[in-house]
């Protein structure tokens, strides 16, 4: 069990820092190789502002926050802190994003996202009795600490338009899928909680960021979730969402998740879900 | 350019309203309210001048299990292994019985808490059963309360001659729960199917009504099902109704505070006042309309003989809540009440909180 724990840690952490190191190290090198143009200054000033799932980060000093979205923090060194704030105590959750490209003006960037998620807190108070019981309040949810890592590389082959290729992998480093804990049957649900009952889930991505028009912004994922469960179970997700950027203070979000895939007793061969989000920054103004 | 972005605007508004019904949980709006299923082996079945009918609540293959929702446990789901032992057992005592006819109530087929075994499948494969039609109680993706998850329990009539003009009728809903609980709970219905039998088409009707209720929706829903079967009377049709009325009949010596009842205040699942019960579960005006299984006056000479419930599996069978009216002819003394061994021949307080009652009908 103790070994088991040890060498996840070890395996993610390598395979993380390795690589994105060596992506670092020999960036401007690749650039050379690829003949990587430089990226033009993006149009729409407002949404190159804001926080986006490509490989770029949030500037350092300005926090934005969603209703239902993430906090992010930028950090110097092109590097972005993501924390869930009012789930945090009932989910401790960080991720780190590093943007590891030396010149940010460069078309192809390189960005890695590691983070954690302890919800064991959540899972017991979602097992109880009555209206609100996720889970049969019969079992106790046993300690769950997911690590997770993903890689982005985002190629901005306009200025106002980028796609990005990522792909992640997700640990369970206390081993709960021995717990014999319930699984959600929902094809939002499922892919996300796997994990818990599975050694690993992995994850690819391909995603498409970029404006339409002055305050008008899109980001669009395809993605496909891989579980190495007995039915080797994948999901498709399709996440087109639309942004009204109010300012570079202010921005609503709407949009819809679409999924399919052969998630065990999962009746709908399709699923669409409406998402909608307000978003809010607090970046520190510039000294002029 | 203008046009593609009203499309994608368009598209994306689109995606967003898709999902009215996202549990899936509204029944009636679904395409199949009814589903037909036939056993894996047709079986030869003799005709006779008679149709042996049985209606059984088998609590969801259940057995003695204590649930939360009775308050004798907390158990919420089931494994494979005890659905099955459950079943098999069910499917012996309806073998024993040999009906033509099985009126089934809490039957799930794809429900995790019976570890999404198809009940009705099991039956018709496990018996001289061949047909069956069946409509949801209780559907929904996913239940958010208890654990419970996804759910599709109802009621079904099962044959061994092939049935026609399957139909599910909706109940009405507890009007005085919240939208919320309202949607992820049990919609009631009437499933109605004809057979026909030595040139005698008989509509079967089969149904499970709500256990309580304050606002009056009980009455509602019996004063339906009298409207239906009325209609079928009119018409001249006969018809065989059964099921899980949750209903006593009028002069009852008792109406409430029985010795199973174990949920206590708070616990969402007491029991209602003494005075409300009686006002709504002695309500049983088809028993003056129609020809009974067990006819009310000699359920009244011997109440505790026909108990066909009790919540408790230590206990015995200590109300009558599973009727079978016609407005055809039974046999005489032909109804019973299958409390154990020395009535009918089969133990049955292990397999279910109900006992099956049956009856033979007299075709012609």
């Amino acid at each position: 069990m103790k070994s088991n724990i040890f060498y996840t840690i070890i395996f993610s952490l390598l395979i993380s820092i390795t690589f994105s190191q060596e992506l670092a190290l020999n960036n401007s090198a690749v650039a050379k190789r690829m003949s990587i143009e430089t990226a033009p200054k993006a149009k729409n000033v407002y949404q190159s502002l804001w926080g986006i799932s490509a490989a770029r980060t949030v500037k350092q000093g300005r926090v934005e926050s969603g209703l239902f979205g993430p906090l992010r923090i930028g950090l110097k060194n092109n590097m972005e802190l993501q924390v869930h704030p009012l789930l945090f105590f009932v989910i401790p959750n960080a991720r780190l994003k590093k943007n590891w490209t030396l010149n940010q003006s460069n078309k192809l960037q390189v960005a890695s996202e590691h983070g954690f998620t302890f919800p064991t807190i959540l899972l017991n108070f979602l097992a109880k009795p009555g209206t609100g019981g996720i889970l049969p309040p019969t079992k106790s949810v046993p300690a769950i600490l997911t690590l997770k890592n993903k890689i982005i590389v985002s190629y901005y082959y306009h200025m106002d338009h980028s796609v990005s290729l990522k792909g992640a992998l997700e640990m369970n480093l206390l081993q709960s899928m021995n717990s014999g804990m319930e699984e959600i049957h929902l094809s939002f649900v499922y892919p996300r909680t796997a994990v818990y009952n599975n050694f690993y889930t992995g994850e690819v991505a391909l995603n498409f960021v970029g404006v339409f028009a002055k305050k008008i912004g899109y980001d669009a994922d395809i993605r496909m979730f891989l579980i190495p469960d007995k039915d080797l179970t994948w999901v498709f997700e399709w996440n087109p969402k639309l942004y009204y950027n109010f300012s570079n203070k202010f921005r609503i979000m709407a949009g819809a998740i679409l999924t399919t895939g052969n998630i065990p007793h999962e009746r709908a061969k399709f699923r669409a879900l409406p998402v909608l989000d307000l978003q809010w920054s607090f970046g520190k103004k510039k000294k002029k | 350019m203008k046009k593609v972005k009203l499309l994608v605007y368009w598209s994306v508004a689109s995606l967003f309203f898709i999902s009215c019904d996202p549990f899936n949980a509204i029944i009636e709006e679904d395409d199949d309210t009814v589903v037909l299923y036939e056993a894996s082996d047709i079986k030869m079945a003799e005709i006779d001048s008679t149709l042996k009918v049985v209606t059984w609540n088998i609590k969801f293959g259940g057995g003695r299990i204590d649930f939360f929702f009775d308050c004798h446990g907390d158990r919420v789901l089931m494994s494979a292994a005890e659905v099955l032992s459950n079943m098999e057992e069910i499917a012996a005592n309806i073998r024993h019985i040999n009906p033509d006819i099985l009126y089934v109530q809490e039957a799930d087929i794809d429900a995790k808490r019976s570890a999404y075994i198809n009940q009705v499948q099991y039956i018709l494969d496990h018996s001289d059963l061949n047909y069956a039609v069946y409509a949801s109680q209780w559907k929904a993706d996913y239940v958010p309360s208890d654990g419970i998850g996804q759910m599709n329990s109802g009621n079904a009539i099962l044959s061994k001659f092939p049935l026609d003009n399957a139909e599910r009728v909706a109940l009405p809903l507890i009007g005085e729960q919240s939208g919320l609980v309202q949607y992820f709970y049990l919609r009631r219905n009437i499933l109605t199917t004809d057979v026909i039998v030595q040139n005698t088409k008989v509509a079967l009707l089969n149904t499970h009504t709500s256990a309580y209720s304050t606002d009056g929706t009980k009455k509602q829903q019996l004063e339906l099902i009298e409207k239906r079967i009325a209609a079928l009377e009119s018409n001249g049709k006969p018809f065989v109704l059964g099921g899980d009325f949750n209903n006593l009949p009028a002069g009852s010596t008792k109406f409430c505070e029985f010795n199973d009842d174990a949920c206590v205040e708070g616990s969402g699942y007491e029991t209602l006042p003494c005075n409300v019960l009686e006002e709504e579960l002695g309500n049983m005006k088809i028993y003056d309309a129609y020809e009974a299984a067990i006819p009310q006056a000699k359920y009244l000479l011997n109440q505790a003989k026909y108990g066909s419930f009790t919540s408790d599996k230590d206990g015995f069978w200590n109300r009558k809540l599973d009727y079978i009216f016609t407005n055809g002819s039974f046999v005489e003394n032909s109804g019973l009440v299958h409390q154990d061994f020395s009535t009918g021949g089969f133990e049955t307080m292990p397999l279910s909180d109900h006992a099956p009652v049956s009856v033979i009908y007299k075709l012609n």
